[in-house]
C-alpha cells in the first residue's frame, strides 16, 4: 500500500531534511489494513525518522505539539489513532509554528 | 527589469480583481484605460465565478507576497535594477467591482486620480447589500482592534490594519467614530531582526517598538488620515495578571506573539471575553493563520480554541522562534498581511469564514493548504466545548502562569529569553560567577586578559559549527551537540573528571550536553544561562549575537 507522507513545521529536520515521502507500507494483510497507530510505530522503527525519535513519538502517539493531517482534516476528525490507512492517502506531520 | 514593468494577478474567483504591484508612474490614462479593457475581456472570456473568501485569501496572499518580495529587494540592491521593482507611493491596487459600493483604495486621496481610486463589489455574504463600515461598530463608535506582538507578523498586520480601520475620508460617512488600534510589546527595537520587522528602522534601534510601530503608522496614514485611527501604544509584557483588563477593552485581538505561554495565555484571555481571537505564526519558510474561538459558522461545530487543538504544550525543546530557527523575512510579514485580511469580515460581518480552518503557507512547497480543524472539545478546560461567551470559566484563566505550564522556567531579569530548564540550578553557573574564580573580572574586560587556556577543564561551545564560525571565545574548544564522535574515542579517560564549561547561544541546547556528557561519565560539567548572548550582554558588547 502506498502512502504520502509529508512533513513541515520544522520537523523534517528529523528526517533527513526530506519534506515528502512516498512509501510503500509493509503493513496490514489482505484482511485487515494500518491503523495510524501503527503507521507512526512504523516511521520510527524502520528508520524514516532519522533522529530523536522522543520528538516525534511519544506514548504510541506523535508528540503534543504536532498537527496529524489525513487528506487535508485534521485527523480528530478521522478517528486518530484507529484511522484506517487507504491507498493514496495523504498524511501529513506538521509542527506547530510559535514565532512571529 | 525595464520600466512600466508590473506585476498583473488576476483571481479568477473573485471577479475583476487586479493588482498591479509596481505600476509605472509614467504610463498615462489612455494606456490604462485600455489595459482595463484588456483584462476586462480576459475575466468576461471566463467563467464567471462568485466571490469566495479562499479566492479573496489568496489574492491578498499574492498581494503580500508581491510587497514582501518588493521589500526583500529593497534588501537585495543587486536584485533592485531599477525603481519601478519596488512597491512606492503610486502603487496601485483596483478592484473593478460590477456594482461599486464601498471605496477600498485607502490613501491620501489627494495623490490619488478619482479615476484611480478603487472600489469593491458586493458582500461574498450577501448578494446586494452594501459593506457595512470598516470604521464603525454596531455600538455606533469605532472597532477596537488588538494586536500583540510589534514584530515581524506585526509589521505585516499593522499597516493592513491601520489601512483598512482609517477608512477614505473623502468618502467616508463614519468621521465620528474613531476605531482603535492597540499594540503590545514590551521590547524594544533591534538590528538583527530588521529583515523581517519592516516598521521598524534602523534609526529606531533600541526605541520600544511599540513607540516605532506608531511613527511608522502615523507616516504611512499621512496628515489627513492619521487622526482617524487612535493608535494605543500598550508597553508591557503580556502575562495572566494584566491580560484579562487589557483585552477588556477591545473587540478583537490578533496574535502576533513569538513564544508558545504568550499563544496559550492570550487564547485563553480572549475565551474567558468572549473575543475571537486571529492567530498568525510563522518560522523559517512557513507561516500559519487561523481564527480560533470565532463566531460559530451557520452550518458547523463551535470552531475550537488554540488549546483544544493543542491541550498539552510541546516539549521546550521543540518549541519554534524566529531567532532561533530562523525565518525567512517577507514570511512573518506575508502571514501578518494574511490575519489582518482574516479580521475584516470579522469586524464588518461577524463571520470569519477561517474560523475551524487552520490556513498553512509552505514557501517551498508552494502552496497554501487550508485543512479542517476539529471542532471545539467538550472537555476543553479553556473554553468547555467552544461556549460563549467566556467558555469554562467566565472572566477568570484556567492557569495563572503560562510560563510553568508549559514547563518553562520564567526568564531571569536581564537575561536573554532562556526557556528550557532542563538542568538543575546548581549546575549552572553565570559568567559572573565564572570569570573572578579564574581571576577575570566581568566588565570592562579586554579580551587579551581571556586566558589562553583554561587553568583545569575548558569551555565548550556545543553550537554548530556554522554559528561557530560567526564567533566564539577565545579559548573555546568546538564541541558540536550534535556529534559526539571523538568523546568516546580520542579523548583521555581523565577528561571526564575535568571541569568543563559548555556555552551556546542562549543556554538550551549547553543543557541538552550536559546531560549529553553526564551520559558519557563527564563527572564535572555545568553550562552558563543565557549562553553567549548573556556573554556580550555583561562582558564583551563586541561579540556577534545573531
Amino acid at each position: 500500500m502506498i502512502v504520502f507522507y509529508l512533513i513541515s513545521g520544522g520537523l523534517e529536520l528529523l528526517f533527513d531534511n526530506q519534506k515528502s515521502l512516498r512509501i510503500g507500507l509493509p503493513l496490514g494483510t489482505e484482511q485487515t489494513s494500518a491503523t495510524m497507530k501503527e503507521l507512526i510505530s512504523f516511521i520510527v522503527d524502520a528508520g524514516i525518522l532519522k533522529e530523536r525519535p522522543e520528538l516525534f513519538k511519544q506514548n504510541d502517539t506523535v508528540r503534543p505539539g504536532i498537527l496529524v493531517l489525513i487528506n487535508e482534516a485534521d485527523w480528530e476528525l478521522e478517528g486518530e489513532l484507529d484511522y484506517v490507512l487507504k491507498p493514496n492517502d495523504e498524511i501529513v506531520f506538521i509542527s506547530t509554528l510559535h514565532g512571529g | 527589469m525595464p520600466n512600466g514593468a508590473s506585476v498583473r494577478v488576476v483571481a479568477p474567483g473573485w471577479r475583476n480583481t487586479r493588482v498591479d504591484a509596481a505600476h509605472d508612474a509614467g504610463q498615462d490614462a489612455e494606456q490604462s484605460a485600455q489595459q482595463d479593457a484588456e483584462l476586462d475581456a480576459e475575466l468576461d472570456a471566463g467563467r464567471p465565478a462568485p466571490p469566495s473568501w479562499p479566492n479573496a485569501i489568496l489574492t491578498g496572499l499574492v498581494l503580500a507576497h508581491a510587497a514582501a518580495l518588493a521589500c526583500l529587494k529593497g534588501f537585495l540592491p543587486a536584485l533592485n535594477d531599477g525603481p519601478t521593482a519596488s512597491a512606492r507611493p503610486g502603487s496601485l491596487l483596483v478592484l473593478h467591482p460590477p456594482t461599486a459600493q464601498l471605496r477600498f483604495w485607502n490613501t491620501e486621496n489627494s495623490e490619488i486620480p478619482a479615476g484611480a481610486k478603487g472600489w469593491i463589489g458586493q458582500t461574498p455574504f450577501e448578494a446586494d447589500a452594501p459593506w457595512p463600515s470598516p470604521r464603525r461598530s454596531p455600538r455606533g463608535d469605532g472597532y477596537r482592534v488588538l494586536v500583540v506582538g510589534a514584530g515581524g507578523i506585526g509589521s505585516g498586520c499593522l499597516p493592513a490594519m491601520a489601512q483598512l480601520l482609517a477608512g477614505d475620508p473623502d468618502q467616508d460617512e463614519d468621521a465620528a467614530a474613531v476605531p482603535t488600534l492597540g499594540i503590545v510589546d514590551d521590547d524594544t527595537v533591534a538590528l538583527h531582526n530588521l529583515h523581517r520587522q519592516t516598521l521598524h528602522t534602523r534609526g529606531r534601534i533600541g526605541v520600544a517598538k511599540v513607540d516605532s510601530a506608531i511613527a511608522a503608522l502615523t507616516e504611512l496614514l499621512g496628515p489627513r488620515r492619521q487622526d482617524r485611527v487612535r493608535l494605543v501604544a500598550h508597553r508591557l509584557r503580556l502575562t495572566a495578571a494584566n491580560a484579562l483588563a487589557l483585552f477588556g477593552g477591545y473587540d478583537v485581538v490578533l496574535d502576533a506573539s513569538d513564544n508558545a505561554p504568550t499563544r496559550y495565555l492570550i487564547s485563553d484571555a480572549c475565551v474567558a471575553l468572549g473575543l475571537p481571537l486571529v492567530s498568525a505564526s510563522a518560522v523559517r519558510w512557513e507561516g500559519h493563520v487561523t481564527i480560533y474561538h470565532g463566531p460559530r459558522p451557520t452550518d458547523a461545530p463551535p470552531p475550537p480554541c488554540y488549546r483544544c487543538l493543542y491541550p498539552v504544550p510541546p516539549p521546550p525543546a521543540t518549541m519554534t522562534s524566529c531567532d532561533a530557527d530562523g525565518v525567512m523575512g517577507p514570511v512573518p510579514g506575508l502571514i501578518g498581511a494574511l490575519a489582518a485580511l482574516a479580521t475584516w469580515p470579522l469586524l464588518t460581518h461577524g463571520r470569519a469564514p477561517l474560523a475551524g480552518q487552520l490556513a498553512v503557507w509552505d514557501t517551498l512547497a508552494p502552496r497554501v493548504r487550508t485543512v479542517r480543524l476539529r471542532p471545539a472539545a467538550p472537555d476543553c478546560p479553556a473554553c468547555a466545548g467552544g461556549q460563549d461567551p467566556g467558555g469554562a470559566a467566565p472572566g477568570r484563566l484556567p492557569a495563572a502562569d503560562y510560563a510553568a505550564f508549559c514547563g518553562m522556567a520564567a526568564a531571569a531579569e536581564g537575561t536573554a529569553s532562556c526557556g528550557l530548564a532542563l538542568v538543575p540550578p546548581a549546575m549552572r553557573v553565570a559568567w559572573e560567577q565564572l570569570l573572578p574564580r579564574h581571576g577575570v573580572a566581568p566588565r570592562p574586560l579586554a579580551l587579551a586578559t581571556w586566558p589562553a587556556a583554561w587553568p583545569r577543564g575548558g569551555v565548550l561551545d556545543v553550537r554548530p559549527p556554522s554559528e561557530v564560525a560567526v564567533g566564539t571565545l577565545p579559548s573555546a574548544a568546538g564541541l558540536p551537540m550534535e556529534c559526539d564522535d571523538g568523546v568516546d574515542d580520542g579523548s583521555p579517560r581523565r577528561a571526564q573528571t575535568m571541569p568543563w564549561t559548555l556555552v551556546c547561544r542562549r543556554g538550551n541546547d549547553s543543557q541538552r550536553a550536559v546531560v549529553a556528557l553526564q551520559q558519557l561519565g563527564f563527572t564535572d560539567v555545568k553550562d552558563v544561562p543565557g549562553g553567549l548572548t548573556r556573554w556580550a550582554a555583561v562582558v564583551d558588547p563586541h561579540f556577534p549575537i545573531y
